[in-house]
C-alpha cells in the first residue's frame, strides 16, 4: 500500500512512519555539483529499481552555448544512438519552434553565464529493455530581462539499458552545474 | 588548455577529472551545432 489514511486517536508507529514515509512518490537517487567542465558525465543513477527517473539540474556556461545531451552506459557514451528532438522555444520576445536531429545528440536547454537555467526532466525507461526517452520543460534567463524558455522531448532508437547521461558543449566553454536525481516509485 | 571532462561515478561516490581525448574533441568539433 503506497499511502494510509489515518483517523481520529489512531496511534502513529515507528513502523507506519518507516513504511510510509518510505512509500513517497518520489525517491531521491543522488546530487552533486561536479567541477566544472566541457563535459559533465554523471554514471551509475539509474538502476531497474525504478522504471522512470525525475532529474532537477540548475546550469551556468562560462559563455553562452548550446548543450547537448547524452546516454551512458558501464562508464561509455552512446555515440550510435539516434536521438531526435521536439522543441518550442521562446526568448522573451519571440516565439518560435522547430525540430532538430541527430545522430549524436539530443538538445539539451542552452546555458549562460550569471543566470542560471533550470530544467527538470523526465527520463523513461532507462534500464528496462525498451527505448529510453525524456521529456524536459525549462528556463534559460540569457539576460536579467530576456527569459528563453523551452520545451523538449527526445528519444534513442535502441533498447540498450542506460545508467547515466553526458551533457557536453561543442565550443567547449565549461558547465557549472548541479543535479539532483529521483526515482518514481513504481508501486 | 584542453578542454576538460569531468565524470561523477555514484556507485563509488568519485569524481575524475581529465583532458578530453583528441578523439572527444574532434566529436565534438563535427556536432552540427544547434545555436542556444
Amino acid at each position: 500500500m503506497a499511502i494510509k489514511t489515518f483517523t481520529t486517536g489512531e496511534l502513529l508507529t515507528a513502523s507506519d512512519t518507516n513504511t510510509y514515509l518510505a512509500n513517497s512518490g518520489l525517491v531521491y537517487v543522488a546530487q552533486a555539483s561536479p567541477t566544472a567542465n566541457a563535459t559533465i558525465n554523471i554514471d551509475s543513477v539509474f538502476t531497474s529499481t525504478y522504471r522512470n527517473y525525475y532529474v532537477v539540474v540548475r546550469g551556468t556556461a562560462s559563455s553562452g552555448s548550446a548543450v547537448y545531451l547524452r546516454w551512458r552506459a558501464t562508464g561509455a557514451t552512446l555515440t550510435d544512438n539516434i536521438y531526435s528532438v521536439s522543441m518550442g522555444n521562446s526568448n522573451g520576445t519571440t516565439a518560435f519552434g522547430g525540430v532538430a536531429r541527430s545522430d549524436q545528440y539530443a538538445l539539451f536547454p542552452a546555458m549562460y553565464p550569471t543566470y542560471p537555467t533550470n530544467v527538470t526532466m523526465t527520463i523513461y525507461n532507462p534500464q528496462v529493455s525498451d527505448y529510453t526517452s525524456f521529456n524536459l520543460q525549462s528556463n534559460y534567463p540569457i539576460t536579467a530581462t530576456d527569459l528563453g524558455q523551452t520545451i523538449q522531448s527526445g528519444s534513442n532508437k535502441v533498447t540498450t539499458a542506460i545508467d547515466g547521461f553526458q551533457l557536453t558543449t561543442a565550443a567547449a566553454p565549461t558547465l557549472a552545474i548541479t543535479y539532483y536525481i529521483y526515482g518514481i516509485r513504481n508501486s | 588548455m584542453t578542454p576538460q571532462v569531468t565524470t561523477v561515478n555514484h556507485e563509488t561516490n568519485t569524481e575524475e577529472v581529465r583532458d578530453m581525448t583528441p578523439e572527444e574533441l574532434a566529436e565534438m568539433e563535427a556536432f552540427d551545432v544547434v545555436a542556444p
